[in-house]
C-alpha cells in the first residue's frame, strides 16, 4: 500500500483541531484514528478463529518489545502482523517502544543500529528514533546517511520523544513537518512540563497549515491509555488535542514483568478493569459507572457478549474500549466539519458532551 | 439570568442539590459528594454552574480566605427559564 498524500480538509481555529484526509493507493480516510496495536491484534486473531468480524481500523501499528532478559528487540511478530495488515488492506507500521529510561540513554549510534535493524527487514516505513539531545545539524547528517541505505520503496520515518531537549525540538520538528509525510512521536506524561511544551509546539505547527495543503500524518505512539492525573480522560482524545492524527497506546508486555505482577494482572476481575465510559469521555471502574449512570456498564456489556465471539472478558472490554473511543473521535470529526457553518460546534461538543473531555480541555488551556 | 447546563453538569448539580439543597457548603464538602471526581473535574463543574447561574459563591463569614457555595433552587431556575421563554414569545 502506498501513502499518496495527506491533505488538510478543514481547520477549526477555536479548538485547534485540524481535519486531514489521508489518501493511500487503496482508500481515503480522515484522521483521528485509533490503530490496531499488539493487544488488539491478538484479539483479532482470536475473533478470526471463530470467523467473527474484526476491527474496522485502516491502521495497524506494531510496538516492538525490548526483551529485557535477552537484551535485544523482539522482531518475531513482524511477518504475521504484516501479513494480517496486508490482508485487511491496512496501513502497517512498526516501531521500537521505548520506556522513558531507554530514551534517556539512547545515543545516535544505537538509534542508527535500531534503524538498520528494521530497514533490513524490507518494511516500507522505517522508524528512526531521534535521541533526546539530538540537534538539527546532527540530525541532517544522520538522516542523509540513513536514507542512503534505503531502497526506493522505503521511507525513513523520524520518531521524536515528547521529552526531547527543549531548544532542539522545535527547529527539528518544524523541518520534518515541512518535509515528511509521516512523523512519529512517542508521547509521555502531560504532567511533565517539557512534554507539554513540545506537544504544544506540535499543535501550533499543525495549525500553521492551510486548507488544501499537504500536511504530515502525525503518529501519536506509546501514549497512556488514560491521563490519570486529569480525570482519567481518554489518552487518545488527550493526545489528539495536540495534533496526533493516528493513535496507538502504550503496550504492556507481560513477558518483561515479574511473575507476581503478571499473576495480579491475569487474576483481575472484570469489575477491576478500566472501561471507557462514553458518557464521561474517560475510563472508570464498575463502581463509578454505577454511581454516575445507575448501571454497571462493564457487567451489562459482558452479559451481551456471547462466548463464541472468541474473546476473554478482559479482551472483550478492550475491544469495546477501542470501538467506543473511535466512535467518539468520529463524532468529534463530524463536529469539526460542522464548524464551517456553526463556528462553535466543536468547542461546544468538547466542553459540554463529556465531563472528562471538558475538564481536560479546561486544564490544558489554563496551563497553556 | 440562568442558562442551560450540559447533562454531565446537571448530574453533578442533582447530587449536590440532594445533599445540600439551598444551604451553604464548602469545596471539601462537595468533594465528598462528588467522590469520583478529581479536582480538575470539580473545578470545571463549579465553573460551568457559576457561569450558567446555577451556583453562587461567597467568602465565608467565619474565615474570609475560604469560599462557600450555594446552589440556585431548581424551582426558581425553572421560573426564570419560563420568564425568558415568555419574553421571547411576546
Amino acid at each position: 500500500m502506498l501513502l499518496k498524500r495527506v491533505t488538510v480538509e478543514h481547520i477549526d481555529n477555536r479548538t485547534g483541531f485540524v481535519l486531514k484526509k489521508i489518501v493511500t493507493s487503496e482508500w481515503e480516510q480522515l484522521n483521528r484514528k485509533l490503530a490496531v496495536n499488539n493487544s488488539l491484534f491478538s484479539c483479532e486473531l482470536a475473533r478470526l478463529r471463530f470467523e467473527k468480524p474484526i476491527l474496522k481500523s485502516p491502521f495497524q501499528i506494531q510496538h516492538i518489545r525490548y526483551d529485557i532478559k535477552g537484551q535485544a528487540w523482539d522482531f518475531n511478530g513482524i511477518p504475521i502482523n504484516k501479513t494480517h495488515a496486508n490482508k485487511q488492506n491496512r496501513f502497517y507500521f512498526v516501531f521500537q517502544q521505548r520506556s522513558e529510561e531507554m530514551w534517556d540513554i539512547l545515543t545516535w549510534a544505537e538509534a542508527e543500529n535500531n534503524f538498520q535493524d528494521i530497514a533490513t527487514r524490507g518494511l516500507p516505513f522505517v522508524p528512526y528514533s531521534i535521541p533526546l539531545k539530538g540537534a538539527i545539524d546532527d540530525w541532517k547528517a544522520r538522516k542523509e546517511d540513513a536514507e542512503s541505505i534505503l531502497n526506493k520503496s522505503q521511507t525513513l520515518i523520524p520518531i521524536f520523544c515528547s521529552k526531547h531537549k527543549r531548544e532542539y525540538f522545535e527547529p527539528m520538528f518544524a523541518q520534518e513537518f515541512r518535509n515528511s509525510k509521516l512523523i512519529g512521536i512517542q508521547c509521555y506524561s502531560l504532567n511533565d512540563p517539557l512534554s507539554l511544551l513540545n506537544l504544544t509546539k506540535v499543535k501550533i505547527l499543525n495549525l500553521s497549515t492551510t486548507i488544501g495543503q499537504e500536511s504530515p500524518l502525525i503518529l501519536g505512539l506509546n501514549h497512556g491509555r488514560m491521563i490519570s492525573s486529569i480525570s482519567n480522560v481518554s489518552g487518545a482524545f488527550a493526545y489528539a488535542c495536540f495534533g496526533c492524527d493516528i493513535l496507538s497506546e502504550r503496550q504492556t508486555f507481560l513477558e518483561n514483568m515479574p511473575p507476581d505482577v503478571v499473576k495480579k494482572i491475569v487474576e483481575k476481575k472484570p469489575d477491576d478493569v478500566y472501561r471507557y465510559d462514553t458518557t464521561e469521555g474517560g475510563f472508570n471502574f464498575s463502581e463509578e459507572q454505577e454511581f454516575w449512570n445507575g448501571i454497571n456498564m462493564t457487567r451489562a456489556f459482558l452479559e451481551n457478549v456471547s462466548l463464541n465471539e472468541g474473546l476473554t472478558p478482559f479482551q472483550a472490554i478492550q475491544w469495546a474500549n477501542f470501538n467506543n473511543q473511535q466512535e467518539d473521535l468520529g463524532l468529534l470529526n463530524e463536529k469539526i466539519l460542522k464548524t464551517r457553518d456553526l463556528p462553535n460546534s466543536a468547542i461546544d461538543f468538547v466542553r459540554t458532551e463529556k465531563s472528562r473531555w471538558a475538564s481536560f480541555w479546561q486544564k490544558i488551556n489554563a496551563t497553556g | 439570568m440562568v442558562n442551560a447546563i450540559p447533562k454531565w453538569v446537571w448530574n453533578r448539580y442533582a447530587l449536590l442539590w440532594k445533599k445540600f439543597k439551598d444551604k451553604q457548603f464548602t469545596y471539601q464538602e462537595a468533594e465528598k459528594v462528588l467522590k469520583y471526581d478529581d479536582k480538575s473535574a470539580i473545578s470545571v463543574t463549579f465553573m460551568e454552574l457559576r457561569k450558567s447561574g446555577w451556583l453562587n459563591v461567597e467568602l465565608s463569614q467565619e474565615d474570609a480566605r475560604k469560599r462557600v457555595y450555594t446552589l440556585s433552587n431548581p424551582t426558581k431556575i425553572i421560573e426564570e427559564v419560563e420568564n425568558v421563554i415568555k419574553k421571547g414569545n411576546s
